[in-house]
């Protein structure tokens, strides 16, 4: 019942469709009156926002000459009760006649077919140590009112027990019912209840598992993740202080592209700190280290987060400007910024990659800045000592592009400490400004 | 398709604080009023029943022999008007029915008074507690079949209704009504009662047991065993179970030997108990941090010793019957039973010597459990609220004076004079009454969750607000605004509160969001994510400002990672309000509603009892 009914009004009072059908094209076609065509344009041809019912549709009346329809207070029973208990609503009464039949609510009274089973069969099929018959008529009792419901059943059931475990009984008896009812057994085969058994087991596995995951609180989780990340730490860094001892040692445990990677990245850092890095030389070492040592950790080598900790670990002694300089270059080598394939020997290879052009970066940064340097002295001769010949500091661009790490030593040093001097100097004769910013600044990224 | 029939029920929701009642299919109640009255004993003093008969909401009470001399006066109109002796009083206690006969006088008052109408020709819907007990259901049956003799009858569930009312079936109501605040879990249409603690048990290590046997009057000898020590907790209380070998004898001395019984790995234990578990005997060694517990516990003592002495050989659920007692005795409500397929565990002594295997364990624990109401429910609703607001107003000197005592008489205009007037027969309850309701108003209209925890020292400088009172004066209230709704979320805060120190004990109760996450870990796993994301909350107290931000946001940092939270309430203080009632209405014009009235003829045919199964 509603205010359609109470109208008078057909349940359906848009036009019938098919007369609408061919309608809409011709309105996409032509843009209603009293629109603009901009306006009419925004809306896309798209249905109006509100239905549209024509005026004559709502008062055109049908049939209401020879139906006198009047509502009235009546009473009814439904036969989804099991008492005839009269209660009263509003009736559409046409033409005097009040209309018979069932109440229309009463389609909805919908249950379970829940399985009986007599003395007998209990019986024979479906004693159960861990069940008593009063347990069980009791289950099938609830079964019936809360309509398989089995969190309310396990809920209103008098005796504990788990939904698992009146479930698996339910399940269990249904299925000894059908089975021994049937003629043959190809005959209930196709039953979902005989098809497939109940598994309690399963079941019991999986809320468990369930309620482990629900349980836990965002603090604890928290921490787990806290506490993961420390003993990681941890981990790392004893693998770390590990590979040190390793690497002293002649004997290396890593294989052969581990080793080389190791051997060349040792060298590479060498290079490094005698050249540019800061006069502590323990840092460096550490960090070359620790590439191998979280290689040789990850032994099961995964495309997430930990090759991205891995390649992290490899820039960590880069800057940000020129780890985007490593990705660049990689990047115009057609070489992936991770590995694709990520096995021990492919991102062995993709470190060592790394490391060189890290090399290759410092070197031309190296380059550059010698060469501003010594465009600078030769704009501010005057101001040159005459202990450092400009001739030097070609010979020692030229020689850092050696690997060979032999023979390095005081020299360098001083050569070092004169750099650190020279921008000092700069600064009473001020040079034009491009040239003199860009030492600086490749001082304080890489110092 | 509309689902709706109207067939003119009446959906009356009687709360703890007010009592809504309509017709179903209109979206708000028609009347509202309190759910107290007033009450005048008269002992045979007929001169001042003369004086009151002008009133119109005055009733002979019906059971005439036992309420003789009370006069009740119920509604709001009645309540308003100051009677000499008058004493307010209500039905319910504790969310418990205590008198019927002024429920049946508020029911009247509703038919009669309010909704007029004849009860016989309407069917009822009437709303009850979500853990209303048998006994008060039938008893609200009778009364309405056999005084009200309606033709059918429907009891439905304060939290069904207020899921209803916002078109849910499975949901976790928080109900924070006048008296108390409860929170229920609704799985499909029905209220989850029962909860089953199933006592984790582990086996902590293997002990050494010094007992001091005594050979005779003179000589005693000390032995010393091994024994298994296992340990499980029943909420927060952590207890010991030593199994001992079975050549540990029980006789006569093991009695007197009980004080003697230490455990070598832990010494605070409070008491200690044997019990013979077929050969083996279980000392329970009872260690809480609260010692509440150890006078009951020592109790039992006796009765098990008794068991001991006699030498019956107890079977193991038996025995396990006999430890789940004691520890029911000590700390839970009820104890349901014991399961049969009992502990193998104590039975075979070659494999529980030393060593346990584990699916025995898992057998023992589940052989333990107890259960639990399911509803939970906190004293804290808008009426203790209101207390604290009053009692932290008159710390700070305000008087709220009650409006009949005083008189205000404008002198000139816009400048009003208060005469306050002398009523010496007024009663202490009328007086609170007329209080509390100033006190509601000013709570209402000025308090507001605070965002986080409130603190003391953060709220000293908020801005006041200005509140007018009944007589004129003009109070500003500050950090109380914040701080007497967050006693909602943190009930220790009660004990900062000058005057509620009396309710100390609130300080155990826990907050609305321990409250919360607790209700949905006693639920199956399966249908805690559904409650989680579906959180309703509802009553009169909920439409307190900011209260549903604030639930929400701290639900979110206790609720785990795998589930959404989702706190829903209705952006209408009314129909947060109303809820329940709103959901009665909803439920009660149903069309497919109708087969489900427990009708008068029911009710004869099979007597009330019958309201258990047609209710659920």
């Amino acid at each position: 019942m509603d205010a359609k009914d109470i109208l008078g009004l057909p349940k359906n009072p848009f036009p019938a469709t098919q007369e609408k059908k061919p309608r809409p094209q011709k309105e996409t076609q032509r843009k209603p009156d009293g629109v603009h065509r901009e306006v009419y344009a925004l809306t896309g041809g798209m249905a109006p926002l509100m239905p549209t019912i024509e005026v004559s549709h709502l008062k055109k009346r049908q049939n209401t000459e020879k139906e006198k329809i009047s509502w009235q207070w009546l009473p009814f029973t439904s036969s989804a009760r099991t008492d005839n208990l009269q209660l009263y609503h509003w009736v559409r009464v046409v033409n005097g006649v009040p209309p018979t039949g069932d109440y229309s609510f009463a389609k909805y009274n919908k249950s379970v077919d829940v399985v009986k089973y007599t003395d007998e069969e209990y019986k024979k099929h479906l004693t159960d140590p861990m069940w008593s018959r009063e347990e069980t008529d009791q289950l099938f009792d609830f079964c019936e009112q809360f309509d398989l419901r089995f969190v309310i059943v396990a809920d209103r059931f008098p005796y504990p027990r788990t939904v698992e475990e009146l479930k698996n009984r339910y399940y269990s008896v249904t299925r000894a019912l059908l089975l021994a009812r049937a003629s043959s057994p190809g005959d209930v085969s196709g039953n979902p209840i005989v098809k497939e058994p109940y598994n309690m087991n399963h079941e019991v596995e999986r809320k468990r598992a369930l309620s482990v995951v629900l349980s836990q609180t965002k603090q604890q989780e928290q921490r787990d993740a806290e506490i993961l990340a420390e003993a990681k730490h941890i981990m790392e860094s004893r693998m770390a202080s590990k590979s040190a001892e390793d690497v002293e040692l002649p004997v290396n445990q890593i294989g052969n592209e581990g080793s080389e990677a190791t051997a060349h990245a040792e060298s590479i850092s060498l290079l490094n700190t005698n050249h540019l890095s800061s006069s502590t030389a323990a840092p460096p070492t550490a960090e070359c280290t620790s590439t191998p040592a979280s290689l040789r950790m990850l032994r099961v080598y995964l495309r997430t987060h930990a090759l991205e900790q891995m390649v992290q670990a490899a820039n960590s002694s880069a800057g940000l400007r020129t780890i985007k300089r490593v990705d660049q270059t990689l990047q115009d080598l057609g070489v992936h910024l991770k590995p694709k394939v990520p096995t021990k020997s492919v991102c062995a290879e993709h470190l060592e990659l790394r490391k060189e052009i890290l090399t290759l970066l410092n070197l031309q940064k190296q380059l550059q800045n010698r060469e501003a340097e010594a465009s600078v002295n030769r704009d501010n001769s005057y101001a040159e000592t005459p202990s450092t010949p400009k001739r030097s500091y070609r010979g020692d661009v030229e020689r850092s592009l050696i690997p060979d790490s032999a023979g390095f030593g005081g020299d360098r040093m001083g050569k070092r400490d004169h750099k650190r001097k020279a921008p000092g100097r700069f600064t009473d004769a001020p040079p034009s400004p491009p040239q003199s910013k860009r030492p600086r600044k490749l001082k304080s990224s890489d110092g | 398709m509309y689902g709706g029939d109207e067939v003119s029920a009446i959906v009356l929701d009687l709360g703890s604080y007010t009592c809504k009642a309509g017709y179903a299919g209109e979206d708000a109640p028609k009347a509202v009023f309190p759910s107290v009255v007033g009450s005048i004993y008269q002992a045979g003093a007929t001169d001042e029943v003369k004086h009151e008969k002008d009133s119109d909401s005055m009733y002979d009470s019906e059971n005439a022999d036992k309420t003789k001399t009370r006069k009740l006066y119920v509604g709001t109109q009645a309540l308003g008007y100051r009677r000499d002796h008058m004493e307010v009083i209500s039905p319910i206690k504790d969310g418990v029915v205590v008198d019927w006969d002024i429920v049946d006088n508020i029911w009247n008052h509703a038919f009669r008074e309010r909704l007029l109408i004849d009860p016989k020709e309407h069917p009822m819907l009437l709303a009850e507690p979500s853990s209303n007990t048998p006994q008060q259901r039938e008893k609200a049956a009778e009364l309405m079949f056999e005084s009200y003799k309606v033709p059918a009858l429907f009891l439905a569930k304060n939290a069904v209704l207020t899921s209803f009312a916002s078109g849910r079936a499975t949901s976790l109501v928080v109900d924070s009504g006048g008296g108390s605040t409860t929170i229920a879990a609704v799985h499909d249409g029905y209220v989850l009662q029962k909860v089953i603690f199933y006592l984790e048990m582990s086996l902590t290590g293997i002990g050494i047991l010094p007992v001091k046997s005594s050979v005779s009057k003179f000589i005693s000898i000390l032995l010393v065993f091994f024994c298994l020590v296992l340990s499980f907790s029943v909420r927060n209380l952590k207890y010991t179970l030593w199994l001992l070998p079975k050549h540990f004898k029980c006789n006569t001395e093991l009695g007197s030997s009980f004080p003697v019984l230490r455990s070598t790995r832990r010494t605070r234990a409070k008491t200690s108990v044997i019990i013979s578990l077929h050969g083996f005997f279980i000392p329970i060694e009872h260690s809480s941090r609260t010692a509440k517990h150890g006078g009951t516990f020592e109790a039992h003592t006796p009765y098990l010793c008794g068991s001991i002495r006699r030498g019956t050989k107890a079977t193991p659920p038996e025995a396990v019957g006999i430890l789940m007692r004691v520890l029911s005795q000590t700390n839970c409500k009820q104890l349901v039973r014991c399961n049969a397929s009992c502990p193998c565990l104590l039975t075979n002594q070659s494999t529980c010597y030393y060593h346990i295997e584990p699916h025995s364990r898992d057998l023992l624990s589940q052989s333990l459990f107890f259960a639990k109401q399911a509803v939970s429910t906190s004293p804290i609703g808008g009426e203790f609220l209101t207390d604290c607001m009053m009692k932290s107003l008159e710390s700070k000197g305000v008087m709220i004076k009650p409006r009949y005592s005083f008189k205000r008489k404008e002198i000139r205009p816009g400048d009003f004079q208060t005469i306050d007037l002398d009523i010496p027969n007024t009663t202490e309850s009328y007086k609170l009454y007329s209080q509390r309701a100033i006190a509601s108003d000013i709570k209402e209209s000025v308090c507001r969750v605070p965002d986080t925890a409130f603190e003391e020292s953060a709220y000293a400088n908020v801005p006041m607000t200005p509140y007018e009172l009944p007589d004129g004066q003009t109070i500003e209230i500050g950090a109380d605004r914040f701080k007497v709704p967050d006693v909602l979320f943190n009930p220790s805060l009660v004990q900062t509160i000058p005057g509620m120190e009396s309710f100390a004990g609130f300080a155990s109760v826990s907050g609305l969001p321990q409250m919360v996450i607790e209700s949905i870990n006693r639920c199956d796993a399966d249908i805690k994510r559904e409650l989680f994301s579906s959180i309703l909350l509802a009553g009169g107290t909920a439409s307190m400002l900011q209260l549903k931000e604030r639930l929400e946001k701290e639900l979110m940092e206790e609720a785990p990672q795998a589930a959404r939270v989702k706190v829903l309430a209705s952006g209408n203080s009314i129909e947060r309000r109303f809820s329940v009632w709103i959901g009665g209405s909803i439920l009660a014009s149903l069309g497919s509603f109708q087969q489900l009235w427990f009708s008068k003829a029911e009710y004869e045919e099979h007597g009330v009892s019958n309201i258990q199964r047609k209710c659920p």
